[in-house]
């Protein structure tokens, strides 16, 4: 009889959720993302998104991947970045550049079903093509996402 | 090389931009003429009872003779400028200060280049020395982009200095080495020649490791408009002590700009604000990067114990730029045209020679 319930109760899990949300933080003030969560045995442990911080001066178009370690909240990554150091309306010439993340953080599944999660992340970037004074950025951003699909 | 250039197409698409298409050519041999000698420029031994000496032939009549005018820049702040023209000039000097300068301050240097058969445009940079301010707070170093920069300059070179000389050659200091970097870059055609003295390629951000201080700077800028003091920043301080300065080894010259921003509260400029900040790490940033474009006959003075600026971006611009001749001054501070004679003659007859190449190969 516990194992059926178990069983019954590990079924009604999703295997994927797709949260959309937004997030703010340093020095990319503003961003929105799309993040998909794949889960095993009705725990995350991998993410991928695509993330877009506009602001005032710098400018990050991203996709990401993660590892939940041990399935729990806590999350390690990669991100790559295409990075303009001036936003599209700057006067003079905005470069794009290609950069290189790594971050670490927590998503914490939050909300009826779980189907919030807020997260936090540190995050460092490295743009080889870039000048040394530019060449890496660290910041930190926290935002909330919900889930709008799930399968 | 073709690797090189694939690798970094890959990683920063500057406009997908080709690079210049010549090679990398044999640095100028400023031995190879022998005029002028260090002799024929000005001393600090005469600097100041020039500069204040009531007759007629003093450095200040001198700088007064000259044609002084300006112009609406970009967003319509106004620009001053003055020339001094040479009698059958060999060509035009444009000269652009570096931050917080005025362009009275480039006096010695106008009558120097005049005495060698150049005629001098001097041009002061916005939010600084004689030109209009963009914020209330006339002491905050202050520039909405840093382009703006670019286009004044060449707004002025294209109405002003082209129109009456058919050489153009650019002198910059500093920032403004960092702005005729980008105005050669954007505006090929607009100079034959660049000089360019400890420029900005790389700013110095001191006790702060660069990923701090950048993404420290690009967060206020994008949550703030960037108008308040940086940190260590503040309203214009007099100078007091010659030994605390760190830009020159000339206390001359040290003393005489020190008087010219006594005697004229206009010019004094204070501290930078993080929107210039931001605005000059990208812009130097893209000047350093700039160099693979680049066609133009240059050459790169760089100071040995500079301390605004960092080294490696001067050296990677100038070994970029197929044309660049790099020169590095031993025993010299940031402000290489405002040196003791020692240096400051090398640097100017080293100048003058380069530019004298340029008008008789």
């Amino acid at each position: 009889m516990m194992v059926l319930m178990a069983s019954s109760a590990f079924a009604a899990e999703p295997d994927f959720r797709l949260h959309v949300g937004g997030q703010v933080g340093f020095p990319y003030v503003l961003g929105v993302s799309s993040t998909g969560t794949f889960f095993k045995e009705g725990r995350p442990r991998f993410d991928v998104d695509a993330t877009w911080e506009p602001s005032v001066q710098l400018q990050s178009y991203s996709l990401g991947g993660a590892y939940h370690v041990l399935d729990r909240a806590f999350f390690v990554g990669g991100r790559l970045r295409i990075v303009q150091y001036l936003p599209p309306w700057a006067r003079g010439a905005s470069d794009a550049f290609l950069g290189l993340g790594l971050e670490a953080g927590v998503r914490i599944r939050v909300g009826p079903g779980e189907k919030g999660v807020i997260h936090v992340t540190l995050h460092g970037t490295f743009v080889p093509g870039q000048a040394t004074n530019l060449s890496t950025l660290v910041g930190l951003s926290a935002g909330f996402s919900w889930s709008v699909f799930e399968r | 090389m073709i690797a090189r250039l694939a690798v970094v197409s890959l990683l920063v698409c500057a406009a997908c931009r080709a690079p210049s298409p010549l090679s990398k050519e044999p640095a100028f041999d400023f031995e190879s003429r022998s005029n002028p000698t260090e002799a024929a420029f000005s001393t600090e031994a005469t600097l100041l009872s020039r500069w204040n000496d009531p007759r007629a032939d003093s450095l200040r009549d001198f700088w007064n003779a000259g044609e002084a005018g300006a112009f609406k820049g970009v967003d319509g702040i106004e620009l001053a400028w003055r020339i001094h023209r040479a009698p059958n000039a060999k060509a035009g000097v444009v000269l652009l200060p570096g931050r917080t300068e005025s362009i009275i301050k480039f006096a010695e240097v106008c009558s120097d280049l005049v005495a060698q058969g150049y005629s001098t445009y001097a041009l002061t940079l916005r939010g600084q020395g004689e030109a209009g301010r963009m914020l209330p707070d006339r002491d905050k170093g202050y520039v909405a982009w840093f382009d703006d920069y670019v286009e004044d300059t060449h707004a002025f070179i294209s109405t002003v200095v082209r129109p009456e000389q058919p050489r153009v050659f650019l002198l910059a200091h500093s920032m403004g080495g960092a702005v005729a970097v980008l105005v050669n870059d954007e505006h090929p055609g607009d100079v034959d020649a660049l000089a360019l003295s400890a420029p900005m390629l790389d700013i110095n951000l001191g006790a702060f490791p660069p990923p701090v201080a950048a993404s420290l700077a690009s967060g206020i800028c994008d949550s703030t408009d960037g108008s308040g003091f940086a940190i260590g920043g503040g309203p214009y301080k007099e100078e007091q002590d010659f030994a605390k300065n760190s830009v020159t080894s000339s206390e001359a010259r040290w003393t005489w700009k020190v008087q010219q921003l006594r005697d004229d509260e206009q010019i004094r400029a204070g501290g930078l604000t993080w929107r210039w900040l931001c605005q000059a790490l990208v812009g130097s940033s893209r000047a350093q990067q700039s160099g693979r474009f680049s066609s133009t006959p240059t050459v790169l003075f760089q100071a040995a114990d500079d301390t605004f600026v960092n080294r490696p971006g001067q050296e990677r611009y100038c070994v970029d730029a197929p044309r660049c001749t790099f020169s590095r001054i031993e025993n010299a501070k940031h402000e290489l045209l405002q040196e003791r004679d020692e240096v400051r003659s090398r640097v100017l007859s080293r100048v003058v020679r380069f530019f004298d190449s340029q008008v008789t190969p």
